[in-house]
């Protein structure tokens, strides 16, 4: 695969992005499941409007359409940027707002503890399921 | 690839999940045509707009995947302002396996109607020229019909010749040609 997707991991060890994911329905899973393999795929060289900036530098929206807007956030690399993704929080857009409203600074603080240790705060994407 | 193909494979005997992931796919692929077509033409999205009439905003939607429905109208103006042929047709879900992985960007590419067709044409003159070589020496005339080679493969006593149309699959099937009475 061209690009290598990673979850991000709580302090405790925690895939809070798979979590968050569990409670999905079966529809908004499958069409996570397509942008995310999209992403794994082609990176934002076919689908370049598919993750879109947030402001907060270096952060990202990846955005899937549905009855919920999905919108987790998560950042190029940031290990090795241009060849990987790490996916750090989950979040939703209602009404044109984020829901975490911080979901970007919030998924900054998450980026910046996998820079510090990145073989304990994150590990391979575990497919949504 | 290999992994992810068993995977789709797998997951698609949930039907609701199945019908799910393809339009989304469908949307991501129709976003990603566009603007690799687009950029082939060196557009911006303002000038596709005042190609197709199509609101700038609308198109920079189209191309973010962000919309659930775009009429079969707005497809066909996109198809005119690049000068294309729009072709919309239901396939397996094996086939729609296949295209999620093979995508490129040559695949989303198409050659506008005036290139494509000069290439077109160059290409069954030079079958024509090759036909005459394989079938000169045996008596079989190569004929057009309108721009398409054609030739007589079957000449029975009392009968007309059937005339077949010659593609390059046909040459590349025949080793010599079928010429019965002749």
């Amino acid at each position: 695969m061209p690009y290598k997707l990673f979850d991000y991991l709580s302090d405790n060890g925690l895939n809070e992005f798979k979590e968050w994911t569990q409670g999905l329905q079966k529809a908004q899973r499958a069409k996570l499941n397509q942008k995310l393999d999209a992403l794994m795929l082609y990176g934002d060289v076919l689908y370049p409007e598919v993750l879109t900036g947030t402001d907060v530098a270096g952060i990202q929206k990846l955005r899937v359409k549905g009855n919920v807007q999905l919108r987790p956030m998560l950042t190029n690399g940031p290990i090795r940027v241009g060849k990987e993704y790490t996916l750090l929080l989950g979040a939703i857009e209602v009404g044109g707002k984020l829901k975490p409203s911080n979901a970007p600074q919030l998924a900054n603080n998450n980026k910046d503890a996998v820079i510090e240790n990145p073989t304990r705060r994150r590990i391979d994407h575990e497919r949504v399921n | 690839m290999n992994e992810l193909i068993k995977t789709l494979s797998s997951e698609f005997n949930d039907k609701e999940y199945a019908h799910a992931y393809m339009e989304s796919h469908a949307v991501s692929r129709i976003a990603a045509q566009i603007y690799a077509l687009r950029k082939q033409r060196n557009l911006s999205q303002e000038q596709l707009s005042a190609l197709t009439g199509i609101p700038q905003e609308k198109i920079s939607k189209i191309e973010s995947a962000d919309f659930e429905s775009v009429t079969m109208k707005t497809l066909q103006k996109f198809s005119r302002a690049f000068d294309i042929n729009l072709k919309i047709s239901y396939e397996s879900f094996s086939e729609g396996i296949k295209d999620i992985v093979n995508l490129t960007k040559d695949v989303l590419e198409v050659k506008s109607r005036v290139e494509d067709l000069q290439e077109f044409n160059s290409s069954i003159t030079k079958t024509k020229s090759e036909l005459k070589i394989i079938f000169a020496d045996l008596g079989a005339p190569i004929h057009l019909i309108g721009s398409h080679p054609v030739v007589a493969t079957t000449k029975v006593f009392g009968q007309k010749p059937k005339l077949e149309f010659l593609h390059d699959q046909t040459i590349e099937r025949r080793t010599a040609p079928r010429v019965v009475n002749g």
